[in-house]
């Protein structure tokens, strides 16, 4: 097949190149010159091809290739991209959101890093199977080597770049790693980190490396390889062993095949974290959170080609840890190193294809065992969904323009992210919020105090003013109010209303949680509500006070010293729950009849700020709010 | 070097006069200047790349996280049953030119020692047990476990015992988790000397 295609491009591109030392030889190629448009690229790809037609040069084409790629969606980045602290996520978050095609040149840019390495890995494995790795005395095969470091070390430095929960969490990990190592690695991690704890000169630091000091050590690596390649031809040509020349059909071909593979892998990698990683778009992975050192991410993985080490720190336990960091890594560099060396003899270009493919296959099932074991791990995936969301959370708030303190900061200041943290840590060791604590999970200790799920809307007083809910354990089953004079109301004075009366709590109900002023109840808005819900509003109002005696307990509107209940004006409101988290036995609330939950201010268990933060949550009131989803809950009207 | 150039200065004169003295000595100024330069710059350079190494703290910067104690909570937010808690470390600190105000530095996990015994002596710095909440294998953070009642790194699974010790079988860490100072002041405020360590050691080094 691909015979049968080489053969039809050598019939397009007319006569093959002919032999002889590059540029040299006039009279045969001269005379192709003229027939043949292709001659002049051909005359100068001639100085280039190796000794014949190979798979690596087409491989070295697309390393150019792929290198011409990151340099121009590099550039295209740079003009956006601002190294600080406040300003690094921001502006990443800016490039994906709000520059023209950003998103897909950031995933080129990614991906393509990530092929790259790849593709120089494939490129130097063939050259060890080719055996062509002790060419120029293994100098080429070196150059190959360093220009593998430096790409890697590139694509390392530029994951902090976006400053994002995981770029921060991979970087600050790798650079704790070495600063263990013995002799140079404390000072080399202070070299790379720029400050401790990383910070803006981490960031000023990495942009030069990334952008300033690796693209020219490339494109130096790169001329030298291209100034042996001449040096290397000419010496042959001197000694008389004339190299035979690749058909130019050949070299475009291989050439062009190796590249329309690159660009394959790209797009597919792309794929891959959709498949894989469960991303969205196509691109680079969506940004995490922004970077936030005082948080806990346990999801912090190193990258893909990083993950066998990973794996193997597993292995090494206590003291032996250095065996993971150090001593594999340094041995496996050295083996490299001696490859072209022993590749000069027979025996032992073998053992370096034996030993090479062992340790390919170690490297290999080491990787995989890592991925699988957060693949399969449950924690790892609601961690990892947590994380995403948390992402995905801060680009939402963004469109909306980051506050001059920055995106941490605007993010610790949302409720719809801070409310979960808060309620798990502090609340739901009695509370619940829709049968979970917040973030998910079931606590282990047993429910003891109400369901706040959608706190204060109609649904939660429906439920609240019913006998069976008052007392189960999703309302108050769990606390000393149960057998208390709310309790004894509900039995004796709401049960078996006769229809007018039922439509007179309905509209008391509705009247109560018109206190609340809910962002998702907007209809009961003094605002927005139509005539006639005001009307049931006001008439619901008059049944609270006269009809059902609520003022007999509860304070409401007009001020009463000797209510015994919780406060009804404002019920549900921010003030109130503020107010009520700030210290429930308040008299204003359930004064000396408090059953065991804390004053979470008077007592200083959290601050102001959290209990705003908390009570807001609750609330739902927060930026680009969804309806609660009442249908899905218990508390839809047949729930329990 | 010197005494090439003397040579050299010695064969100019013999061969071409002031004419091709001025041109060596435009020469070897342009060379040193260029030179020199470069040097200056390249020097710059380094000296920039190695800056970290001396970088010395900014002035009153030391609440940063080494030396100074800090207040954290008060004592009866550690839950009585002996569960560990995990709490922020908040300062001003300082990165480069901006000073954040009450930001997080760090974690540190409380737990109450003796738990359950009476009476309770919230003055008694023993009471207290804290540690860096940073696992001393690899620097991730590690969880307390309420059911298994220890310390677990989801890094590389890392384990500690409730008191912060190596368990008895193997463990990933190098080390016990990273105890810190605990001070009692006023009605029982838990201030801690907040410390980041060495990791991946096996002895605790203070990172300065």
């Amino acid at each position: 097949m691909i015979r049968l295609l080489i053969n039809l491009v050598r019939e397009w591109t007319g006569p093959a190149e002919s032999h002889g030392s590059a540029g040299t030889d006039g009279g045969p190629t001269q005379a192709a010159a003229e027939r043949n448009l292709l001659s002049i690229p051909a005359r100068v790809l001639h100085f280039w091809v190796p000794d014949r037609g190979s798979w690596g040069f087409a491989m070295v084409v697309s390393i150019l290739g792929c290198f011409g790629l990151l340099t121009v969606s590099g550039f295209a980045l740079w003009l956006f991209y601002s190294p600080s602290v406040n300003s690094a996520w921001e502006s990443v978050f800016f490039i994906e959101n709000r520059v023209a095609f950003g998103h897909w040149i950031r995933g080129i840019h990614y991906l393509t890093s990530d092929v790259l390495i790849v593709l120089v890995i494939i490129y130097l494995i063939y050259q060890v199977l080719s055996h062509s790795y002790t060419r120029v005395g293994g100098l080429w095969f070196y150059l190959t080597l360093g220009l593998f470091g430096l790409i890697l070390f590139s694509s390392l430095v530029g994951l902090l770049l976006p400053w994002d929960q995981q770029g921060y969490w991979s970087t600050r990990i790798r650079l704790d790693i070495t600063s263990s190592l013995p002799v140079a690695g404390p000072v080399m991690a202070k070299i790379l980190s720029g400050s401790e704890p990383l910070g803006h000169l981490s960031l000023t630091r990495s942009t030069v490396f990334h952008m300033g000091l690796v693209p020219p050590a490339i494109i130096f690596i790169l001329l030298a390889m291209a100034g042996i390649h001449a040096l290397d031809r000419k010496n042959r040509a001197d000694a008389g062993r004339q190299p035979s020349s690749a058909a130019l059909a050949d070299i475009l071909l291989r050439s062009g095949v190796v590249w329309m593979v690159t660009l394959l892998a790209i797009f597919l990698s792309g794929g891959l974290h959709m498949v894989l990683g469960g991303e969205e778009n196509w691109g680079a992975p969506h940004l995490k959170g922004p970077a936030d050192p005082a948080s806990n991410y346990p999801i912090a993985r190193p990258e893909w080609y990083f993950l066998w080490l990973f794996q193997s720190l597993k292995y090494f336990p206590g003291e032996m840890m250095i065996i993971g960091t150090a001593v594999i890594p340094g041995m496996l560099t050295l083996f490299i190193l001696a490859m072209p060396i022993a590749g000069r003899h027979r025996w032992g270009h073998r053992a370096n294809c034996t030993i090479g493919l062992f340790v390919l296959c170690v490297i290999a099932g080491l990787s995989l065992k890592a991925f699988l074991t957060d693949y399969w791990d449950e924690d790892y995936n609601i961690q990892r969904e947590t994380a995403m969301m948390e992402g995905r959370r801060a680009v939402q708030l963004a469109t909306d323009g980051i506050p001059p303190q920055g995106a941490l900061a605007m993010l610790k200041q949302d409720p719809m992210t801070r409310g979960p943290e808060l309620f798990a840590a502090h609340c739901a060791s009695c509370h619940r919020y829709n049968g979970h604590d917040g973030q998910g999970l079931i606590p282990e200790d047993p429910q003891s105090a109400p369901d706040l799920f959608a706190f204060a809307s109609v649904p939660w007083i429906e439920k609240l003013l019913q006998q069976s809910h008052f007392q189960s354990g999703r309302m108050f089953g769990g606390t000393e109010f149960r057998e208390g004079e709310m309790a004894e109301f509900i039995e004796e004075d709401l049960s078996g209303l006769d229809d007018e009366d039922t439509t007179a709590l309905t509209e008391v109900i509705t009247a109560l949680s018109a206190q609340a002023g809910l962002p998702y109840q907007t209809e009961l808005d003094a605002e927005s509500a139509t005539e006639q819900m005001l009307a049931t509003i006001a008439s619901g109002r008059e049944h609270l006070v006269y009809t059902f005696g609520c003022v007999d307990c509860h304070e409401f509107e007009l001020p009463d010293e000797d209510a015994t209940a919780p406060l009804l004006t404002g019920y549900g409101s921010k003030d109130w729950l503020t107010g009520f988290i700030a210290n429930p036995a308040h008299p204003k609330f359930y004064g000396d009849s408090n059953d065991r939950m804390p004053a979470f201010l008077d007592e200083s268990i959290l601050t102001e700020e959290q209990i705003g933060l908390l009570a807001d949550w609750i609330r739902q009131d927060w930026k680009f709010a969804p309806a609660p989803d009442i249908a899905g809950s218990w508390l839809k009207p047949d729930g329990n | 070097m010197e005494s090439r150039e003397k040579t050299d200065i010695g064969k100019s004169n013999g061969a071409g006069g002031p004419a091709t003295r001025r041109k060596f000595f435009g020469a070897t100024l342009l060379g040193t200047g260029v030179l020199g330069a470069a040097a200056a710059a390249f020097g710059g350079l380094i000296t920039g790349l190695l800056q970290p190494l001396h970088r010395r703290q900014p002035a009153g910067a030391d609440d940063t996280g080494t030396g100074a104690f800090l207040f954290v909570t008060r004592f009866e937010n550690l839950p009585e049953d002996g569960t560990a808690m995990r709490f922020p470390v908040i300062t001003d600190p300082v990165d480069a030119w901006t000073r954040y105000q009450s930001r997080s530095i760090g974690n540190v996990f409380l737990r109450r020692v003796k738990a359950g015994t009476e009476p309770v002596d919230r003055m008694d710095p023993s009471m207290v047990a804290a540690w860096n909440a940073r696992c001393p294998h690899a620097g991730c953070t590690v969880n307390f476990r309420r059911q298994e009642m220890d310390f677990f790194c989801h890094c590389h699974e890392s384990r500690f015992l409730a008191d912060g010790s190596l368990p008895g079988e193997r463990s990933h860490s190098p080390r016990p988790l990273d105890s810190l100072e605990v001070q009692i002041r006023g009605d029982g405020e838990i201030w801690i000397r907040f410390q980041q360590f060495q990791v991946g050691t096996p002895e605790k080094k203070p990172l300065t």
